[in-house]
């Protein structure tokens, strides 16, 4: 039976009277992506460290791999923090190198893997540049290669494409889903890019002050906080119609083209549970002339703001 | 190698090899023997050579020390009393001669006596060449001598050589009760250098610790490092490899120094200023070597009686406990701050100690058996510093045992503690911990890392 890479039950972090992570159960399963989500001060670092073995809980257990968390399960780890830097008086290849061996890896082992990875990288020539001359990005790479090097089953990468241009996210990007497709590791990105969740992630989860606010796969997250959303292309009396509506359903946004009885409206409203999509089309196309109806797709952005909103309030 | 050991092991190697490498370790590696034997070579050779200059145009107006000759110059009335030296040489004459007389006849300079000098005992000596402390010793020691003999002269009760012979010069010799080693000033001077030298390297080398610290945290590299060892590791491997770089120094500059001092001997003895020096020291050229002269010269003597393996051996011990222990403050203290400005106010309880033991070393040059001397060689902060200022006088070994005992169960202690502290204060940021936050942690094992 396997079991899932991690595993916690009511792990919880607190410095001095300030609650970082309230209790927490989270489990993630071999082989997926899972985005970790939350505003600053959600507790997304402290989540990282305690299962990176930086800091322990206070309360909980965290189980990884099945069995309770040890030191001698870091070595199946990667993990790349948010803030992040190199040794600037050492070379590219020795840094990499010492990190390969910290977490026990032979050295020849990391030299043939290096050498792939810089490759891969696009950065062949870079194994005896001083690291003091790298720019933000460069270093950014290097630094990516060191966290992956010794083959880790579980990657957990903190804005991993933070300071990286587009070209090279897009080349990052594609060496972390390599990963996880052929190799089987499991990816759990913590960003605040919202385009790389909806283009990895299968599962998001959520913090929001210390809380778990939100979780789930990443479609069903992003269908269910579009529920009831629905955009209509209408023309009519518009003052009429929201007068009709009233309190029934929530007017959200607005766009007027034309004037007087030619005016097209473009209406986004937020349908209540007891009032679903179909039953509303017929009520709207007798008081206006439905020019077109579809419900509301929401990128991960809106679902994050709207979360966040809906927590805070 | 265990698992413990095995990360432990790459950070000590790390440590030690981003430094050595380093243009500035490798300068100062190269340059203090350099300093230090070119230093001994100057006090023997340049000793020596300044002697050859001094030829002394002795003016003698009343002739109370001189008779003339039919031939003209004026020669001593004891002769004995100037003894022949190819380094100091006297004419004698009545008439001050001006500079350029002076310079003419090839003299260095010009001894000229007060009046009334059998009273006054005062004489001037006008220097166109500074004469060396040796050849203006030999000077007071030989007019000395001639006015001794004059005054005896004056006296016809006595008889000179009978007054020699009853004349006395008492010269004390310190010696150890127990070992009969000869004891001095200039010992507890190498005390001293050895002590100063243990709290530099202290101080520097810790430095070097503190602001490797701050560099993992400010550069937040230490996050990725804390999540493959532990802090301990860390901590520990950071003081072994930085202590590393400190006692290779020592060893290089102890080998470089032999090997230069041997070279410099081999030189020396193959040199015709040996030759020279041999003749003006009445020895066969065949009978002496670089140590002859070595132990010829007051200055440096003294090197010679000193055990230098022991010295060595308890310098390397203390320096390792030393270390260990003010490695661990400067470690703690480079946690606790996110750059070098912010840990100014921190070192205050570590600079203290410090302070206190050179100024003790000061003191223990004249007293190195005080009470507060040996008190302090007993104290784990100072004992690394006091310790050596009293080593070269002689010590009971028991002293010594018991010194490196407290100094290594504190030194345990203390990195046990520091350790604590450490691996909270590191991933601390933009948050100066308060000392009440450090004492909760420090007794508080459980909290940090898995």
């Amino acid at each position: 039976m396997s079991h899932p890479i991690i595993h916690t039950t009511g792990i919880c972090k607190s410095f001095g009277d300030h609650q970082a992570l309230a209790p927490l159960d989270l489990e993630v399963g071999s082989g997926q992506i899972v985005g970790l989500l939350g505003p600053n001060g959600a507790g997304k670092t402290t989540l990282l460290r305690m299962l990176t073995g930086i800091t322990k809980p206070d309360e909980g257990t965290l189980r990884m791999w099945g069995q309770p968390h040890h030191r001698d399960l870091l070595s199946r780890m990667g993990y790349l923090p948010e803030e992040r830097g190199l040794y600037k008086s050492m070379r590219v290849a020795e840094q990499v190198l010492y990190f390969a061996a910290l977490r026990g890896m032979e050295r020849r082992d990391a030299e043939h893997e290096l050498r792939g990875w810089l490759e891969r990288l696009e950065v062949e020539g870079w194994w005896n540049r001083e690291v003091a001359d790298l720019s933000k990005g460069m270093a950014q790479k290097i630094q990516f290669i060191a966290t992956v090097l010794h083959r880790p089953e579980l990657l957990i990468l903190d804005e991993p494409f933070s300071g990286l241009d587009p070209i090279n996210a897009a080349l990052v990007r594609g060496e972390m889903l390599r990963l996880v497709q052929k190799e089987g590791t499991t990816l759990l990105l913590s960003t605040h890019d919202m385009g790389s969740v909806e283009a990895l992630c299968d599962d998001v989860v959520m913090l929001h002050q210390g809380n778990k606010v939100l979780a789930g796969a990443t479609d069903e997250v992003r269908e269910s906080a579009r529920k009831g959303r629905i955009f209509l292309r209408l023309r009519g009396n518009m003052m009429a119609f929201a007068a009709e509506l009233g309190a029934r359903a929530e007017l959200l946004s607005k766009v007027t083209e034309g004037e007087g009885s030619a005016a097209v409206h473009e209406v986004e409203l937020a349908l209540p549970d007891a009032w679903p999509m179909p039953g509303f089309l017929q009520w709207a196309v007798g008081h206006v002339e439905v020019l077109e109806a579809r419900p509301v797709k929401l990128s991960m952005e809106d679902v994050f703001v709207q979360t966040v909103a809906s927590a805070s309030s | 190698m265990t698992p413990w050991l095995h990360p432990l092991g790459t950070i000590v190697r790390r440590e030690f090899v981003t430094r050595v490498r380093r243009r500035a370790f490798l300068v100062a590696t190269l340059l203090m023997p350099l300093l230090m034997v070119g230093f001994v070579a100057a006090v023997v050779l340049l000793t020596q050579s300044a002697e050859e200059e001094a030829k002394v145009w002795v003016v003698d107006h009343d002739g109370l020390l001189t008779v003339p000759t039919d031939v003209g110059p004026f020669v001593p009335r004891c002769p004995s009393c100037y003894p022949e030296r190819s380094m100091l040489s006297y004419r004698f004459g009545r008439e001050v001669k001006s500079k350029e007389e002076l310079e003419r006849d090839g003299f260095t300079c010009m001894l000229e006596f007060d009046e009334g000098v059998v009273q006054s005992e005062k004489m001037q000596l006008l220097q166109l060449t500074p004469p060396s402390g040796r050849s203006r010793r030999a000077m007071e020691r030989d007019m000395g001598q001639a006015l001794e003999r004059l005054k005896v002269r004056e006296q016809p009760e006595l008889d000179y050589d009978v007054y020699l012979s009853l004349k006395t010069d008492v010269s004390i010799v310190v010696m150890d009760y127990e070992t009969g080693e000869k004891q001095g000033d200039a010992k507890a001077m190498v005390g001293f250098f050895m002590g100063i030298f243990m709290c530099l390297f202290v101080l520097v080398y810790g430095m070097h610790i503190m602001r490797g610290v701050i560099e993992e945290k400010s550069n937040r590299i230490v996050e990725v490092v804390l999540s493959t060892v532990r802090p301990r590791q860390l901590l520990a491997g950071k003081i072994v490899g930085i202590g590393l770089v400190g006692m290779a120094q020592m060893l290089a500059w102890v080998l470089l120094s032999w090997v230069l001092f041997l070279l410099l001997g081999l030189g020396v003895e193959q040199s015709d200023w040996m030759e020279s020096w041999a003749q003006t020291q009445g020895l066969s050229a065949d009978a002496v070597d670089f140590q002859t002269v070595l132990s010829s010269q007051e200055d440096l003597a003294f090197l010679l009686d000193i055990q230098w393996p022991v010295m060595l051996g308890c310098g390397v011990l203390y320096f390792v406990l030393g270390f260990g222990l003010y490695g661990a403050f400067f470690a703690t203290i480079g946690a606790m701050v996110e750059q070098e400005s912010d840990a100014q106010y921190l070192m205050i309880p570590v600079m203290l100690p410090l302070t206190f033991s050179y100024i003790l070393a000061i003191q223990s040059i004249d007293a190195p058996e005080s009470w507060l001397s040996v008190v302090s060689s007993f104290i784990p902060f100072s004992a690394p510093i006091s310790m050596m200022v009293r080593l070269p006088m002689g010590v009971p070994w028991w002293h010594v045992a018991v010194s490196l005992g407290i100094l290594a169960a504190t030194t345990w202690c203390l990195v046990l503690l520091a350790g604590r502290v450490y691996r909270v204060a590191i991933l601390m940021y933009g948050k100066k911990p308060g000392w009440r936050e450090v004492w909760r942690w420090m007794v508080r094992p459980d909290a940090g890392a898995l």
